[in-house]
């Protein structure tokens, strides 16, 4: 099943309700910009002559330049993409510095999210190196409440020596330390799990948004130029 | 009027045969006429195959009050079925918005359609051409033209 299986007629309202603004959740929203529909026109003939369409860029030139109150002017039939074209050259200056503002806020997002990544998992390594030292602590506390038992049960001197110097090491009482270690143990566990679930998901918004940058800077004419220009033998190896 | 529910009875194309409430058909603008004449015939629809028609079923039932709901919890539960109820291949997808047109449902048709924009949003020409299995079918020259052309997309 390809793109022919569709009459042309439906792909029109395709492109059509993709180009329309529309609400959603978000806000409101339009799918396909000016960007997407000329790509989409150096793909193949069909989708050439269903993006050059006119009521598809009156829609466009509606919602790019023309300010809502005033009506667009009615173009001869055909004109509509030279119109906007026309419309555009003279945006370019600002449409560029949009263009580069766009890459810098996603290049300034992901080393956000980078310094956060980093940062977590600082945070993380504190945490395991607490964690370790707590339980220590906790073995320490373990002996030294087995060794205060112990003192109670008849042995040789020599134990029953050793045993009081480790519970006199101890400076609060065994239980109530022994209790808040356990706590503190439970925390650190706690607070590791937290900080996992919060580095993977910063790890995720970074995927993304790299992903974002790459669509942002991704340039069909550039691309071929690139391909074609230089490397022209190489590109027919791989056809 | 009877207080109780009406049904209307659908035919798909390859005899299957389905059960709507008279409210979910009454969406169906192009059968609205016949449904509305109390047609109590299986209603014949000679374009939509038996699967198609269920999954259309499925999704005018699930919207059916919810679209026009003002609850926005409401409205992100019905948006996150959406997205699991349009997972279906292209194939799939193309009948339904062929469906959607055929019986003018018209939420269904736009979001059909939105769903397969969106699939050429932010694309790359190569996959634009592969998702929709579409070859190149410029000569060189043309293309190096079209290319030309576009020359005024080159600012960005």
């Amino acid at each position: 099943m390809a793109a022919e299986s569709l009459p042309d007629d439906l792909w029109r309202k395709i492109l059509e309700i993709g180009a329309k603004t529309t609400k959603n959740s978000s806000g409101f929203d339009r799918i396909l910009s000016y960007r997407d529909i000329c790509l989409l026109s150096i793909t193949c003939r069909r989708f050439r002559r269903l993006s050059g369409e006119d009521s598809l860029w009156s829609h466009l030139l509606a919602s790019d330049f023309v300010p809502l109150a005033n009506p667009i002017p009615a173009y001869p039939s055909g004109a509509y993409k030279s119109a906007y074209r026309i419309r555009f050259e003279k945006e370019t200056e600002k449409k560029r510095a949009a263009h580069r503002r766009a890459v810098l806020r996603k290049e300034s997002q992901i080393t956000q999210h980078l310094s956060r990544i980093r940062n977590l998992e600082v945070r993380l390594s504190q945490e395991v190196d607490k964690l370790k030292n707590t339980s220590d602590e906790f073995a320490n506390l373990l002996r030294a409440r087995q060794a205060s038992v112990a003192l109670n049960v008849w042995q040789p001197d020599v134990v029953v020596g050793r045993h009081k110097q480790v519970v006199m090491q101890s400076p609060v009482r065994v239980e109530a330390r022994m209790h808040v270690v356990d706590m503190e143990l439970k925390l650190c566990k706690k607070q590791i799990g937290i900080l996992r679930k919060s580095r993977d998901e910063e790890k995720k918004r970074l995927d993304l948004a790299k992903k974002e940058l790459e669509s942002i800077m991704y340039h069909p004419l550039r691309e071929y130029e690139t391909n074609n220009g230089t490397t022209s033998s190489r590109k027919r190896l791989k056809k | 009027m009877s207080s109780k529910k009406k049904v209307i009875t659908l035919r798909s194309s390859d005899g299957e045969i389905f059960e709507v409430e008279e409210a979910v058909a009454l969406e169906w603008l192009t059968i609205k006429p016949l449904v509305e004449s109390g047609c109590t015939d299986a209603i014949p629809l000679p374009q939509v195959t038996g699967n198609i028609l269920a999954k259309v079923i499925e999704y005018c039932k699930k919207h059916i009050g919810a679209s026009e709901s003002e609850d926005r919890k409401i409205l992100y539960e019905l948006e996150s079925w959406d997205a699991d109820f349009i997972k279906v291949d292209q194939g799939t997808l193309f009948d339904l918005i062929r469906a959607a047109d055929y019986l003018t449902i018209k939420t269904l048709f736009e979001f059909t359609c939105q769903t397969v924009a969106d699939t050429i949003k932010h694309k790359t020409i190569e996959e634009v051409r592969h998702i929709f299995r579409e070859s190149n079918d410029f000569t060189p020259e043309e293309e190096k033209e079209i290319r030309g052309k576009s020359w005024w997309l080159q600012g960005l």
